[in-house]
């Protein structure tokens, strides 16, 4: 009783997929030298050989995870824009602890600092829920906005306080090494870690399908009238799953941490959370489904990248890319944000100061 | 003027197995009011979205002054002068009315952009040309139903429509809209405009089609000059093998008077719109009794269903429900301390739209459904089935509910909060909406059982002849306040209720339970 269809769906996103490569393909076509060679560069390289193989993979882990964070929120329709800030200052918890228990087992210290850095972002996450279930402050807005300082703070920590003396990088001290995930396919940095990221997606899926508690959820994402009238507690549902969202962007950054990085590194995550974004609207939230849409995005990755080095194709162009895939995928979910750009127009009428308390009175 | 032909029009759903439509034809001719008529479910909307572009059919053909054409989308059908206002109208609440009518065909300024002044303008022009008087500036959440139905009319108008489909027109609207609308309708009739509606309501297709086409089951049963047929001979036609005599079903039973729930001094403020507000409401509902209240638009009717709905919080008094406070969340109408609760939006809240049948129903019972946290499948069929059953929806438990046909949510609805065993307390708003005779008759014999069997019953409902039909007691509300509880009877009218809800009369010599407030 709980199926999902397909048809019209699909076929849409067959389509966003195909005008992604396809104005890849051009972008490439105007603004690289040789076409031919930057088209190699763009699509095969990155599955050539082991390093470049490896390392698409392990981009794959925390677009998983925090892909699935997004899926959380937006599946209870709830609009997480804090990934980001999440992602860092779950990093950043995560390397202070591993650091501090450099003298214990790696078992440890991996369950103190998951468990940190899933409380660090767990954290801001439910901030954003508790604003809006108490003061109607919209998530999507709070979120992004938490999220834009958190980043600048943990920047701070890692430039000042955290600094690793040794270093020329703006970096904290690294992770004892014994802590690391171990690698698979070196010396790419692909390590155990996509094997807790399919796990995770697998619980995932089996919540949100299978459990009361991925029910309500849904409900309240689908219809928070009719959840509320069903006597759910949608102000619940505001609360948990941005939670649950925010504690997986955490985990999502001590994954890049513990598997690639070794230390948190200013910039370290390039975006993740937007990424993720992306790749949970691939997937039209469904957890299973994102382990293909994160493969998606991380060959595209990984094919620009390889087209920037290779053939010297200048990072703007290779942004623009990216953005452009960006622009498809939103662009055929865009009812699914109709509700929070209606929200924003009244929002900026509020602002003018006349009819301040309209949008909150039903 | 065009004359339109509809020929063998089939039409297969294959998510819900049905077919909606078997070698349907129709005929239209033009400058007439052409009703379609049928049950819920006899294919009616389905032919007519065809019609408008909105469905392909699998196969037949569609004729336009004997030319065959192929729809592919609404707009297709709106360049031929076709066009729909569907039963749940698609304004935009953030859009003036005047946007909202011609919405994608603005007039634009010398560098394309909205020429808003001209779009007030030529709204207001055309508004004025077919004689409505609606006021176009106005922003669209804060039109009355019947003014939002005009929009939709004049948003056809202006695309030169001459075929208007009109989806149940009549099913929001009050008496008064309804007499406007009609007269409305006369006039664009008689301007040359052919017009088609979408009808159950015998009564008001004799009032106003020349011409009707009776379908049934997805087959058109044949087509009728309305001067042609009796009312008796339509609705049998209609209905088939059901009895067709409008009988009263009886009201007598021993009467109780252990309260089930009590409304104590409740008065609801808001601020600015001060007509919407309910002042000093006292009432208390006894088990097997009925009681209904009956409003205008705009006169407490949505706010008292609110208040027992949990959404707005009395500013002054208080409600009880079996002796302890008014729950905060309802519980499932079939556990003990549960609520029936027929709301009056059934699409908003009423139903998830997203989700299945089984699942709108599994949601109101998280508990028995979703033992140690995983869902329960044999038991949640078991369930649905017995809802399903109650007033013989036609969907399986796996459907869609926006797969549904407007009658059939309903009755999934109702047949959800009045399945055994009933509640000790019902809230049904508009319980007759959208339904056709035979499945109205099976909800008020319900209704009846529910109430016989113990059940408080408190009805809202803005149509007067279901108040009087199912009601045991009255209660009319008026600028918020009661302006008196009648019992009903033989001496209680259409008439005198529409008095009081007017704010004219007072219940004269039947026992008033409390007496009226009429200051300030």
């Amino acid at each position: 009783m709980i199926k999902k269809e397909s048809g019209d769906k699909g076929k849409s996103l067959i389509f966003t997929l195909l005008a992604a490569l396809i104005s890849s393909c051009l972008l490439l076509l105007f603004f690289s030298e040789s076409f031919f060679d930057s088209f190699v560069l763009f699509f095969i390289n990155p599955l050539a050989n082991r390093y470049y193989l490896g390392n698409m993979i392990a981009f794959m882990a925390p677009l998983i995870v925090a892909g699935l964070g997004i899926s959380f929120a937006f599946e209870s329709h709830n609009f997480n824009l804090g990934g980001e800030g999440q992602i860092y200052a779950g990093s950043l918890a995560a390397v202070l602890v591993a650091i501090a228990m450099k003298e214990q087992s790696a078992a440890l210290i991996w369950l103190a600092s998951f468990t940190a850095a899933a409380a660090a972002g767990g954290a801001l996450g439910a901030l954003s829920g508790f604003l809006k279930r108490r003061l109607a402050v919209d998530e999507l807005i709070s979120s992004f906005l938490v999220s834009s300082i958190v980043v600048l703070v943990v920047d701070f920590c890692i430039t000042g306080p955290f600094q690793d003396p040794l270093s020329n990088f703006q970096a904290t001290r690294a992770i004892p090494p014994a802590a690391a995930l171990p690698k698979i396919l070196p010396p790419s940095s692909l390590s155990t870690g996509i094997f807790a990221a399919l796990l995770a997606m697998v619980l995932g899926k089996f919540i949100l399908a299978r459990t009361r508690f991925g029910f309500e959820l849904r409900l309240c994402g689908a219809n928070k009238d009719f959840a509320r009238y069903a006597g759910i507690d949608e102000g619940l549902y505001a609360l948990v799953p941005m939670l649950i969202s925010g504690a997986l962007h955490g985990v999502a950054g001590a994954l890049m941490i513990f598997g690639s990085y070794g230390r948190l590194l200013r910039g370290f995550s390039s975006g993740v959370g937007w990424s993720a974004i992306a790749v949970a609207l691939i997937a039209r939230n469904n957890p299973l489904a994102l382990l293909p849409a994160a493969a998606f995005y991380a060959y595209l990755d990984a094919g620009s990248k390889s087209v920037m080095m290779g053939a010297g194709a200048s990072q703007e162009i290779v942004g623009s890319i990216q953005a452009v895939i960006f622009l498809f995928i939103t662009a055929t979910r865009l009812p699914f944000f109709k509700a929070q750009t209606s929200f924003l127009r009244t929002m900026l009428k509020s602002k003018t100061g006349t009819k301040k308390s309209r949008w909150r009175s039903q | 003027m065009k004359s339109v032909e509809l020929e063998d029009i089939d039409k297969y759903f294959p998510s819900s197995g049905t077919w909606a439509l078997i070698q349907a034809r129709l005929v239209l001719i033009p400058g007439q009011i052409h009703a379609v008529v049928g049950e819920n479910g006899a294919g009616k909307t389905t032919l007519m979205k065809i019609l408008a572009g909105h469905e392909r059919p699998d196969s037949g053909r569609i004729l336009v002054q004997g030319n065959a054409v192929k729809f592919n989308s609404p707009a297709d059908a709106a360049r031929l002068g076709i066009g729909m206002v569907h039963q749940h109208f698609m304004t935009i609440p953030g859009l003036s009315a005047a946007q909202n009518i011609l919405f994608g065909s603005e007039p634009r300024t010398a560098f394309g952009f909205l020429d808003k002044k001209g779009i007030l303008c030529t709204a207001a022009d055309c508004a004025a040309r077919y004689g409505f008087s609606i006021d176009v500036t106005k922003k669209a959440e804060s039109l009355s139903v019947g003014e939002q139905q005009q929009v939709e009319i004049l948003r056809l108008l202006y695309k030169n429509c001459d075929i208007l489909i009109l989806d149940e027109p009549t099913s929001v609207l009050t008496d008064q809209e309804i007499h406007s609308l009609f007269s409305v309708l006369r006039q664009l009739k008689a301007s040359g405009k052919t017009i088609v509606i979408i009808s159950h309501k015998v009564g008001e297709i004799k009032k106003i089609a020349d011409r009707l086409s009776v379908m049934k089951d997805g087959r058109c049963l044949g087509e009728f000059r309305a001067s042609d047929i009796s009312s008796h001979a339509l609705s049998d036609l209609i209905m088939g093998d059901y009895e067709s005599p409008r009988k009263k079903i009886k009201t007598t039973f021993p009467r109780q008077s252990y309260p089930i729930l009590e409304i104590k001094n409740v008065s609801i403020h808001r601020q600015k719109r001060k007509s919407n507000t309910l002042r000093d409401i006292t009432l208390s509902v006894n088990e097997k009794e009925i009681i209904g209240v009956c409003a205008l638009a705009n006169n407490g009717l949505k706010e008292l269903e609110d208040l027992l709905a949990g959404r707005l919080k009395p500013d002054k008094g208080s409600v009880a429900y079996l002796g302890n406070p008014y729950p905060k969340l309802r519980k499932a109408p079939w556990l003990p301390g549960g609520i029936a609760y027929v709301p009056s939006d059934r699409i908003g809240r009423g139903s998830c739209t997203d989700r299945s049948v089984a699942e709108n129903i599994v949601a109101l019972d998280r508990d028995s459904f979703f033992p140690h946290g995983l869902l329960d499948s044999a038991k949640a069929q078991a369930r649905t089935l017995k809802a399903i059953q109650v007033l013989g929806v036609k969907a399986r438990p796996e459907s869609k509910i926006r797969q549904l046909s407007g009658g059939n949510i309903q009755k999934m609805i109702l047949g959800r909060e009045l399945s055994e065993p009933p509640a000790n307390f019902c809230l049904l708003c508009e319980p007759g909406w959208g339904l056709d005779y035979a499945s109205l008759r099976r909800t008020y014999k319900r209704i009846l059982e529910v109430r016989n069997k113990g059940s408080a019953i408190l009805l809202l409902s803005s149509d007067i002849d279901e108040i009087l039909e199912l009601s045991d007691r009255i209660v009319v509300l008026h600028e918020g306040m009661i302006a008196g509880i009648v019992t009903n009877g033989p001496g209680i009218t259409k008439a005198k209720l529409g008095a009081m809800m007017m704010g004219l009369g007072r219940s004269d010599g039947e026992p008033c339970a409390q007496p009226e407030k009429l200051n300030d």
